[in-house]
């Protein structure tokens, strides 16, 4: 299985509440472009980006932060992880030159 | 007259010219200390000391909490090399003597130090061990496995002669002896 999406699957699973992530990176492109390259899919982490107005208080969403946590320590013998996580204040994000700007429907 | 707001104190990662994340580890040092981010790292400081980075030996705030053995010495060791702190050398120059120990875990040091982005500080410092204690753990280790993730601003980071001791004068009017820094004895 694709490890970002095997990634995202242990998170969503450890869930209880509905959260909000903007992928960004290799992770995004494996996921979201058909034709982007097949070694997308061995990266070894998700990166995303959080709204601001998400992250205040700072001490909302503790279910999403456990969840985090729960799904790195599940996913720690395979190396796996999910930490890179950023304020959408901090990000600037261009799309990838060679590849088709429209987002896999699927 | 407004008296001037004061320009807030750089981060590491300001420093270092990279972009800080949202620790999930910041959050969990915070949460089991009850202090806010802007002074957890002396806290982690404390902890540090108290664990053996006894170079670092200072008087510390009294409402500091005591050491939480829930956080390990490897999440200690990555928390404070964290780019989210105001900038503070001495944290990671703490974070070194505390790491430099046989009984540090080095693939999960490795591990924290991806998942955290300090492996460029890592990296930094497993390169100045290098000169000074080659076969030193975890920073061979470190070493062989850690890649910085981009170009830093290294000069931001503490000189070599920061991370150990030297003495002045050695017998028969030898140079310096320079020893690097290891881990002491816990304080109790």
């Amino acid at each position: 299985m694709s490890n970002p999406l095997r990634i995202l699957k242990v998170l969503d699973r450890n869930l209880n509440d509905p959260a909000e992530i903007t992928l960004f990176g290799r992770a995004a492109l494996a996921l979201g472009y058909v034709q982007a390259p097949i070694h997308f899919h061995n990266t070894r982490d998700v990166d995303g980006i959080l709204p601001v107005a998400w992250l205040e208080p700072p001490n909302r969403h503790e279910d999403f932060w456990e969840a985090v946590q729960r799904t790195n320590s599940e996913l720690e013998s395979d190396g796996l992880y999910l930490t890179h996580l950023f304020r959408e204040s901090r990000t600037r994000c261009h799309p990838p030159a060679g590849l088709d700007h429209s987002p896999n429907p699927n | 007259m407004e008296p001037t707001a004061r320009a807030k104190t750089p981060s590491l990662a300001d420093k270092l010219g990279d972009t800080a994340h949202v620790s999930a580890l910041l959050r969990k040092v915070c949460a089991m200390s009850g202090i806010d981010e802007g002074r957890v790292g002396e806290w982690l400081l404390k902890c540090a000391v108290g664990r053996g980075a006894t170079h670092y030996e200072r008087e510390f705030s009294d409402d500091l909490p005591s050491d939480k053995p829930a956080l390990s010495d490897e999440e200690l060791g990555v928390a404070l090399c964290l780019g989210q702190h105001d900038y503070n050398p001495v944290y990671v120059r703490a974070a070194a003597q505390l790491l430099s120990s046989s009984s540090i875990n080095a693939p999960r040091l490795c591990r924290f130090a991806l998942m955290e982005r300090v492996e460029s500080v890592l990296f930094f410092i497993a390169h100045v061990a290098e000169r000074f204690a080659p076969p030193a753990e975890p920073w061979r280790y470190l070493r062989e496995h850690l890649r910085p993730r981009r170009a830093i601003a290294s000069d931001a980071l503490p000189h070599w002669s920061r991370f150990v001791s030297q003495t002045g004068v050695t017998p028969f009017g030898g140079p310096p002896a320079i020893k690097w820094l290891s881990r002491g004895q816990p304080a109790g």
